[in-house]
């Protein structure tokens, strides 16, 4: 195509946008409400993924107790099967002797008056197994309970209780991105329907004027790149004064969770609205017109 | 100029619209495809423009064998002629200038040869001083010389045009039929289905009549006659019919 040419399909797509004004806003109202939509989606996961990140509390883990009648050298070797369990990043193997130790200086009056061997059929020898995503507690958990020579398992009180929230919020968060996105592509996809099926005629009028199908394709690709530059461009300044806001209202209610800063996600955010929007721009109103070009 | 080869078309409805028709129309000539309702006039008109497919036959312009081109190239077949419907298509959100300029742009025309070209097209159809006005303003009449400035703008070897007065009153009709006679005379072969029998008589240009898919008279004369022969008229030098009376062509300036 000749410099003349792209210049005139710039001038068209200005012209179409102007002249048909009310399809211009219709289309811009989706593509800012898609946009916002997406921008709220995503801040809503990275908010989530920090909060697990934030509940990985080094301190928090699983404690495996071994059946009394397992002996030492076997209980050593139970080590090698709790490290292959998907999650657990350490365990740490602590003797009967060790435990008794910890027993007394714990608890010194509990165990007066007990021979170590007697104790030995008290205290059992332990694993400590450390992990890094909170919410593979369960998991782990239960393939400890496979390990015949495991007894019992205990779980960090706060950590599971951590894990539990944890796992709610990233349910709630997925469902509710799932949603955002399905409903905005559901609502971009209509509207660019809406709008081609609109214009079929005039695409028709162009086929039998010889005009080739790029040709056609142009204009409208080039107004709906304008369209999602504008509406990120909306979007962006909307999220820059609400998103704030948001932050400010919540952190009043003592929920003891810190939010991501928005300066920190702005070029990000921007970007991945910019490739969705020109994608969305593009082919979509492409794909929405095949079936008109084809005559 | 323009050749059917033994074209047939049965449409997917089992409709055989156009049934084993041949004819050959020379360069420069002006012809009217005529017949009643459903005949298959408009059958004929979309299958030069590869709109639709005939189902056998070959039909031949400047030449090349368009039913064997492929779908990529019908761009290009279309800008080698200028089609003229009947209800105008033309595109609303521009104007008159734009609209007859687009057929320029879609093959990547100098702008200067498009700011030259526009001009001259839309004074020959009489219409320079309305080149900023949109379709919407324009009466039937007008919007059609639009249609028809845009046809012959790129100076196509041919022009076809399906019921081009189908929407107009008769004055209008005559007006845009001697507009379609002008342009035949400036060289361009020219191809109008028509019902408007009346102009078809009186213009005295090479009439093809069509009766359920087939030619049933091809005349170079001044009418057909309803004979309802079953013969096909193979040649079309027949000149039994003419009686010729002189159209005044230039009585449309005087504003007939
Ligand atoms: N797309 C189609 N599918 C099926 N049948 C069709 C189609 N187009 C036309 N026909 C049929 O083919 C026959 C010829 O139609 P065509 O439009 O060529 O007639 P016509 O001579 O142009 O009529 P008119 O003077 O009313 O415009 C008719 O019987 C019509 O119903
Ligand atoms: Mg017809």
């Amino acid at each position: 195509m000749s410099l003349n040419t792209i210049g005139y399909l710039f001038k068209d797509s200005f012209h179409g946008m102007k002249k048909d004004f009310k399809n211009t806003l219709i289309s811009l109202g989706t593509m800012f409400a898609t946009m916002l939509l997406i921008a709220v989606a995503y801040l809503v996961y990275m908010n989530e993924n920090k909060l697990i990140n934030d509940t990985k509390d080094r301190s928090s883990n699983i404690v495996a107790y071994v059946n009394i009648d397992v002996t030492d050298e076997q209980a050593k070797q139970i080590g090698y099967k709790i490290e292959e369990i998907r999650g657990v990043t350490s365990n740490t193997y602590r003797d009967k002797d060790y435990a008794i130790e910890l027993a007394k200086s714990m608890n010194p009056i509990m165990v007066e008056g007990f021979s170590d061997e007697i104790l030995k059929t008290i205290y059992p020898a332990y694993y400590v197994i450390t992990f890094d995503d909170v919410t593979m507690i369960d998991v782990i958990t239960h393939e400890l309970g496979k390990i015949t020579e495991i007894e019992d398992v205990s779980v960090n009180q706060y950590a599971a209780a951590k894990a539990r929230d944890a796992e709610i919020y990233k349910a709630v968060a997925i469902v509710a991105v799932i949603y955002i996105i399905e409903f905005s592509v559901f609502l971009m996809m209509n509207t660019t329907k809406l709008m081609m099926y609109s214009k079929r005629k005039e695409i028709s009028i162009m086929k039998y004027v010889g005009a080739k199908n790029n040709f056609i394709r142009a204009p409208f690709a080039i107004q709906g790149v304008l369209t999602a530059i504008v509406s990120v461009g909306l979007t962006m300044l909307v999220i820059n004064v609400a998103y704030p806001a948001f932050i400010r209202s919540m952190t009043t209610l003592e929920s003891g969770f810190s939010f991501i800063a928005f300066g920190s996600l702005f070029k990000e955010l921007a970007l991945l609205l910019v490739v969705i929007g020109v994608l969305i721009g593009i082919v979509g109103s492409s794909a929405s017109m095949k079936k008109y070009l084809d005559v | 100029m323009i050749e059917f080869r033994n074209i047939t078309k049965v449409y997917s409805t089992g409709i055989a619209a156009v049934n084993k028709v041949s004819l050959f129309i020379e360069k420069g000539e002006f012809v009217f495809i005529v017949g009643s309702s459903g005949c298959g006039k408009s059958t004929l008109m979309k299958m030069m423009m590869k709109e639709v497919e005939p189902s056998s036959g070959h039909i031949f312009i400047n030449g090349i064998d368009i039913t064997r081109i492929s779908k990529r190239r019908i761009p290009n077949l279309r800008r080698s002629m200028g089609i003229v419907f009947q209800d105008f298509r033309l595109l609303f959100d521009k104007t008159v200038y734009e609209n007859v300029a687009y057929a320029m742009r879609v093959i990547e025309a100098d702008p200067k040869l498009i700011k030259k070209q526009v001009p001259n097209v839309l004074s020959l159809v009489g219409l320079l001083d309305k080149a900023d006005f949109y379709p919407d303003q324009l009466s039937g009449g007008e919007q059609q010389r639009v249609a028809i400035a845009r046809a012959i703008v790129n100076n196509p070897a041919v022009l076809i045009a399906d019921e081009p007065t189908g929407n107009l009153d008769p004055d209008t009709a005559w007006e845009i039929m001697s507009l379609l006679s002008d342009i035949n005379r400036r060289g361009t072969t020219v191809v109008v289905a028509t019902h408007a029998k009346d102009i078809v008589d009186k213009m005295q240009k090479r009439v093809i009549a069509v009766k359920n898919g087939s030619v049933y008279s091809d005349k170079e004369s001044s009418g057909y006659v309803e004979d309802h022969g079953t013969g096909i008229v193979e040649n079309p030098k027949d000149y039994s019919h003419l009686t010729k009376h002189n159209f005044p062509w230039s009585r449309r300036k005087a504003g007939v």
